[in-house]
């Protein structure tokens, strides 16, 4: 699967594009970056690379035949000039924010494929995340490393409440969802684009959820699944804490996990031990493919919400 | 109608044998003469200069007609500015037979024989008078680091014996400071050869490049003193392979006096109550820990003793173990240390039997003491079955840790990991 490198300039050259990386809980996005393009570095200064520059030196008195010497150009030497491939060599960004302690898929464009990048964000794809909670308990922050602020209890919450609760919340969103294209609610190009199905926000600034479901629950803990677009971390940890509320008690998120950026799931996400480039290439091809598979991904034609 | 000429005829010219005539002997020599005054040393005479160079480096010449009025308003006081005669002429002469000569030949003298390029340019506009702008750009030894140049390398003899030493210099010279000392160093002279061959002596032809890199500035000690500071050790009964060991481990232990290295090997001795053996021991076992910066080692040893409730004893069981503990950051320390006692519920004598897991990073042994949970084999405690030991967490791939503890593939262990 993982193909053996040769050359370190045809192997830099290779990099450009899009990477789809397992992001740790408790790592800021900026280290995961810093991470990566410094573990290159190290990988390409190791592989094998043109051989030494020499200098052609023309000596000896000018009216008498002069003679030719190839000597080592020193300003070609890595002890000299330093190593062959630094961080500067790299440009690195990020498709979508994840916050620190959310973990799970994240796209790094590397090179030229933070223009990628760029598409893949105003392109707005929906994503995956799954979100644990826990009853009985509240906090500030409405996340687990908050203070406490209310205890509660929660007998009485059972999988058909949550299921209830859960389905109100995803109704009341989709219709947040038309209001927010921009559509008159009651013409007839409002009903032609809802009988086609869901559609995505016009702008980049309101979370929108399409779908939220409760997938395990074990009193206290529950976890929901939520596809949403533009939504963010704190958002979803407010989640938690409305429907703690609306099941008469109270509820704080003790994790945040992004499983899929449209069709980029965890499947495809490299591990950290696995931030090598021999693994970075290969998942850059990946990537590669799945974009060419779907056009849409890039430049949808519609607002129908085709991923 | 004719117009009178302007001219006047004489009719009588000058002629030479007028001069010996006895009523024009004394007329002979005009007495027009630059009486040179007594140029005694002036006050102002150095404001003037100082003055004049501020002129031409920062303004046209003419302000200085007022610049000169100025100084005399403002600082009325002052006996120098008093005195103070600068108007655009005599600026003027400053600059050209004064500042000029001086800045030239400084300019020489540090350009020297080496290679140079230039960079010209004209003005082709209209005006009357053309200038012809020239720039010279050179390497200038006092006043520049290696960076600025790499003409300078590829000619510089002395740095090329550094390089066959195998010294990183692209290291070297991210410090500006060292740069700029190694490139006046002379690489002929006895000293520094003798300090290299010492050097050599202990720390062996392969690793004298890593030594350099690390501790350039050891070329500024003396031979005598590199000498001295062995003897110490020779003197304090550590044996020829530890010192050795010392000096390639720590370049920068021979920078330490004898005296500053004697209080260091004091401190732990006494903070640790170490006897002699041990204390050697522990200079051998991790030179940079004597060095190292105590305020850390006081943090740290706060850290291990108060914080995470170990006894003397203890204490001196893991200094000696793991001397590395007092060199890593505290609250990483206490990070892992605290998961390792707290959350995975192992005791003091267990970690004071394996102290290399609070070496290893926390989200490594967090992630197999997870997975060994789920699967419920999280056992720690040797008299019971399926026992598990620290050092799983710890070492070796993720391939043998699945196969040897966790019995299972790694596959399944890379889907854990991608739900944490």
């Amino acid at each position: 699967m993982v193909v053996k490198l040769r050359d370190a300039a045809l192997a830099y050259k290779t990099l450009n594009g899009i990477v789809c990386i397992y992001k740790p809980p408790g790592v800021p996005v900026r280290r995961v970056q810093q991470t990566i393009i410094t573990n290159l570095c190290r990988d390409l200064n190791a592989l094998p690379d043109r051989p030494q520059e020499k200098r052609i030196e023309i000596v000896g008195a000018t009216n008498a035949p002069m003679t030719v010497k190839l000597v080592p150009n020193y300003a070609d030497d890595p002890l000299i000039c330093g190593p062959r491939y630094i961080q500067d060599d790299f440009r690195c960004s990020w498709a979508t924010h994840l916050g620190l302690f959310t973990s799970g898929v994240l796209l790094l464009g590397i090179n030229d494929g933070t223009r990628l990048t760029y598409h893949i964000n105003v392109a707005r794809p929906t994503r995956a995340y799954k979100v644990h909670g826990q009853l009985g308990k509240a906090t500030d922050t409405y996340f687990w490393n908050g203070k406490t602020v209310e205890r509660s209890t929660f007998s009485h919450v059972t999988r058909e409440k949550i299921d209830r609760i859960v389905a109100h919340m995803q109704l009341a969103h989709q219709k947040t969802m038309f209001e927010l294209s921009g559509l008159h609610m009651d013409s007839q190009a409002t009903y032609e684009v809802a009988s086609q199905g869901l559609i995505r926000p016009a702008n980049s600034k309101l979370p929108v959820i399409y779908g939220l479901k409760c997938v395990h629950f074990d009193p206290p803990n529950f976890t929901l699944e939520v596809q949403a677009v533009n939504e963010y971390d704190k958002y979803l940890w407010t989640l938690v804490h409305d429907l703690g509320i609306q099941l008469k008690t109270s509820a704080y998120c003790t994790g945040l996990q992004c499983i899929r950026q449209g069709k980029f799931d965890l499947e495809l996400a490299l591990l950290r031990k696995h931030w090598k480039i021999e693994y970075l290439i290969d998942n850059m091809d990946r990537c590669r493919q799945i974009l060419e598979e779907n056009e849409t991904l890039l430049k949808p034609k519609s607002a129908q919400l085709s991923v | 109608m004719d117009l009178p000429s302007k001219k006047k005829a004489y009719s009588q010219k000058y002629r030479p044998e007028w001069e010996n005539m006895d009523e024009f002997k004394g007329n002979q020599e005009i007495p027009f003469k630059v009486v040179p005054k007594d140029h005694s040393y002036r006050h102002c005479d150095e404001s003037e200069g100082a003055l004049t160079l501020f002129i031409a480096e920062h303004c046209s010449i003419l302000s200085v007609d007022h610049l000169g009025e100025l100084c005399k308003m403002c600082f009325k006081d002052s006996k120098a500015t008093q005195e103070l005669k600068l108007h655009r002429t005599k600026c003027t002469e400053i600059m050209k037979n004064v500042l000029m000569p001086h800045f030239r030949k400084e300019l020489l003298d540090d350009i020297g024989n080496q290679k140079f390029s230039i960079i010209m340019d004209k003005s082709a506009d209209v005006s009357v008078s053309k200038h012809l702008g020239l720039v010279i750009r050179y390497y200038s030894a006092p006043q520049e680091n290696i960076k600025q140049n790499n003409a300078l390398q590829t000619t510089s003899e002395d740095l090329s014996t550094l390089l066959h030493l195998n010294v990183n210099l692209s290291k070297i010279e991210k410090k500006p400071f060292v740069a700029e000392k190694i490139l006046k160093l002379n690489f002929e002279e006895e000293d520094t050869k003798g300090i290299l061959m010492f050097i050599k002596d202990y720390v062996g032809v392969e690793d004298i490049g890593n030594f350099l890199t690390k501790n350039p500035l050891i070329l500024f000690e003396t031979v005598e003193d590199l000498k001295i500071r062995v003897n110490y050790l020779e003197s304090k009964k550590f044996k020829n392979e530890s010192i050795r060991r010392i000096i390639t481990q720590n370049p920068f232990w021979l920078m330490f006096s004898t005296i500053r290295i004697d209080k260091r090997l004091g401190y732990y001795q006494e903070k640790f109550k170490l006897c002699g053996s041990e204390v050697r021991h522990l200079a051998t076992k991790q030179p940079n820990l004597i060095t190292y910066n105590l305020h850390h080692i006081q943090t740290n040893s706060f850290v291990i003793k108060e914080e995470m409730g170990f006894n003397d004893n203890e204490v001196k069981q893991l200094i000696l173990k793991k001397p590395k503990l007092w060199m890593i950051s505290q609250n990483s320390l206490l990070e892992r240390f605290n998961y390792v006692h707290n959350i995975m519920k192992i005791p003091h004598e267990k970690v004071l039997h394996y102290p290399n897991i609070l070496l290893c990073r926390n989200f490594k042994v967090k992630q197999r003491h997870i997975f060994l949970e789920k699967l419920g084999r999280a056992q720690y405690d040797t008299t019971k079955e399926n026992y598990v030991p620290l050092s799983a967490l710890v070492e070796d791939t993720d391939q043998d840790f699945c196969k040897r503890y966790a019995k299972c593939l790694v596959d399944d262990f890379n889907t854990f990991l991608k739900t944490m």
